[in-house]
């Protein structure tokens, strides 16, 4: 077979395969669906069950994790106003009220069908830009490989395009930075920090920092999620098809509306550090803005509903564009899917389209599918969906407890890497506390030690001057550019606070 | 930005500050090139952003002084989904570290049992449910480490289901 995309069909196309995509895509939707369990949080639970896979397959059911529970975030909050992830805000909001009215089916059918739209538009996406992207890193060298990366982690850290508090992510990845620098010094084999400690000289293992980031204050989070979703009553019984005619006569009427969303979702997703929650709140602002019927916004609008949903779901391919083909996870969710590829001792990045193009390809084809299996599994997964949602917390969190450690133990043998991940856990429950994003504190951790390497190979290499090429500089004023406005926000919200009191 | 947000951020700030100091006297005798990456982050990243925010916090607190209490931000949005500390909340997750910590002495699936136990006992859960969902648990557990070659702890004081 000589076509790299035949390859990665046939690949795709295997029992094997579609099996772990839709074991995926259905595990995903459970967990966006369950309120206090997010689909990263069930990607980080998997993701050392994934050692022995086919990186692809592990990366494929990730990507299924990923993408179903993105859509599935806001079939709870549909249902009970308690969405999954912070993605699923903007739908509930509508949807919800929706429900109220006695029109759940066409919330929880508009809700599936404009995830769908967002899926397909974002693949398109992804198809384009992660060639595209390819050829630009193709002619980066080490100096600006690590200062494109750390460019990236300056974007995702100040928020510059979001709302988030850029001093509080800068921090953050602060934070995430320094846990990339402990143990063994790559270039000169000094143990930093743990000298007397020999089973963190290798450094924080990643699944160590996924699962105590994500899966343990998931466990907590669970039991204050527990007095919230019992006693809800809903009634789901509807005509399915009925409800989809309905729905694609909307879309139809409203195409333009549902382009727009999803070429935004497009676009914010491949940036790192917006992803899907930025997505969401653009896609529901734009479908707002281009309404003629704003009043209805907040009271069940369809067209918000459909914006935000449409967009967020369009952003879950792109935000894998960075990393397939610079290397880069901007997000929580692809950091964990490159937790997965170097798990598999493969690192993503622009050799990869030369030496396994058939990867990249059965990955991206595989998106594709995960929009057809969402929609597959998800419109009889709403007969079944309160049931899932009455799952008793106190079922729930003995069994996350023992798959987290299970997987935390046999990713390196160590009894004491569990007493690490409980102490990741801790910090990232105190970090949560101070409204310290812990996404930033993965992405530092993950990225850190490339920079440090490609910085420090480029200044023993040509000392200074290696800095001063045209690129090099231009994506130093760039990161400058960027911590200023980050000062500037700290500083805007000082002057804000007395204009808000006058406000209230 | 309420008032006792803006003494978080002075806390934190100050922190970060002081967290910064310890690294850099940690790291003070690491070779240089060792060091340097750890030495910029403290340089680039815990002082000048701590300060920023010590500065931002104290700012704010002179210019709201005498307010009791001013409007909230967008950012309270995203706290719907952190995890809120009630009593509870925290015998459960003294709970779930107690169990992870006593596998390397009891064993794996005797930790997960005991979990099992107290989560039913601190949510009430009935004793038929209860019973019947601790044995479920067990199998499942037992049935996947047989089926994945999995060898967990067995416990440094024996051990009562061996695996």
């Amino acid at each position: 077979m000589d076509s790299p995309i035949l390859e990665a069909i046939v690949f795709l196309l295997s029992i094997e395969n579609l099996a772990w995509l839709a074991f995926g895509t259905i595990v995903g939707l459970v967990a966006g669906t369950l309120p206090g369990i997010s689909g990263v949080a069930m990607m980080a639970i998997l993701l050392p069950f994934t050692y022995g896979m086919a990186p692809q397959t592990a990366v494929l059911m990730l990507i299924g994790v990923y993408a179903s529970s993105v859509y599935s975030a806001s079939t709870g909050g549909i249902l009970y106003k308690i969405p999954g992830d912070a993605a699923g805000i903007p739908a509930t909001v509508e949807g919800h009220a929706l429900a109220q009215q006695g029109r759940i089916g066409m919330a929880l059918t508009s809700d599936i069908y404009s995830s769908f739209i967002g899926a397909c538009i974002g693949f398109l996406g992804a198809l384009i830009l992660t060639p595209l992207f390819i050829e630009i890193a193709r002619n980066l060298g080490t100096a600006e490989r690590g200062l494109f990366t750390l460019f990236a982690l300056i974007l995702a850290g100040t928020g510059a395009l979001s709302r988030a508090d850029p001093l509080r992510g800068l921090l953050a990845i602060g934070i995430g930075l320094l846990l990339g620098t402990v143990g063994m010094h790559q270039q000169t084999g000094y143990i930093r920090y743990v000298q007397s400690f020999p089973y963190m000289w290798d450094g924080i293992h990643l699944v160590w920092l996924i699962v105590g980031l994500y899966a343990i204050p998931q466990t907590f989070r669970l039991v204050s999620f527990e007095k919230n979703v019992k006693g809800n009553k809903v009634d789901l019984h509807y005509d399915m098809w009925g409800e989809t005619v309905v729905f694609w006569k909307f879309a139809a009427k409203k195409r333009w509306l549902f382009i727009r969303t999803g070429l935004l979702g497009t676009v914010i997703g491949a940036l790192p550090g917006l992803g899907t929650i930025a997505a969401s709140w653009i896609g529901y602002q734009e479908a707002y803005r281009s309404s003629k019927s704003k009043s209805d916004f907040g009271k069940g609008s369809l067209e918000g509903l459909a914006g935000a949903e449409t967009a967020n779901n369009a952003a879950v391919p792109t935000t894998l564009v960075p990393l397939l083909s610079l290397g880069i996870p901007g997000s929580a969710a692809s950091a964990l899917i490159l937790g997965a590829f170097l798990l598999a001792g493969v690192y993503p990045g622009p050799q990869m389209m030369s030496v396994n193009p058939e990867m990249v390809w059965s990955i991206l084809l595989g998106l594709f599918i995960t929009g057809f299996f969402f929609v597959l599994f998800g419109l009889p997964f709403h007969k079944v969906v309160v049931y899932v949602t009455k799952i008793r917390t106190a079922y729930l969190i003995p069994m996350i407890v023992a798959f987290s450690t299970t997987g935390t133990y046999i990713a390196t043998g160590f009894v004491q890497g569990l007493y690490i991940t409980v102490a990741v856990g801790l910090l990232a429950v105190f970090l949560e506390r101070l409204r310290i994003p812990v996404a930033n504190v993965l992405l530092g951790a993950i990225l850190g030690p490339i920079i440090e390497r490609e910085l420090l190979r480029a200044w023993n290499v040509d000392g200074i001057d290696r800095f001063m090429g045209p690129t090099a500089l231009t994506l130093i004023s760039l990161c400058t550019v960027l911590m200023m406005v980050a000062i500037w926000k700290a500083i805007m919200t000082t002057r804000r606070a007395p204009a808000l009191q006058e406000e209230s | 930005m309420s008032l006792n947000e803006d003494r978080n951020d002075i806390l934190i700030g100050l922190g970060f500050i002081l967290f910064g100091g310890l690294v850099y006297y940690i790291i003070s005798d690491y070779p240089s090139f060792a060091g340097a990456f750890p030495r910029l982050i403290v340089l680039a990243v815990f002082l000048p952003f701590g300060g920023l925010m010590t500065l931002r916090g104290a700012l704010n607190l002179y210019r709201n002084r005498g307010t009791a209490k001013a409007i909230g931000d967008t950012q309270e949005k995203s706290d719907d989904l952190a995890v809120y500390f009630d009593g509870r909340t925290l015998i459960m997750s003294a709970a779930i570290i107690a169990s992870i910590f006593a596998i390397s002495y009891i064993g794996f699936l005797e930790s997960m049992l005991l979990l099992g136990v107290v989560s039913c006992v601190i949510f009430r859960m009935g004793i038929i449910h209860s019973t019947l969902f601790i044995i479920f648990m067990v199998v499942v557990l037992y049935g996947f480490l047989i089926a994945m070659n999995i060898r967990m702890p067995r416990g440094a004081l024996g051990t009562l289901i061996g695996l």
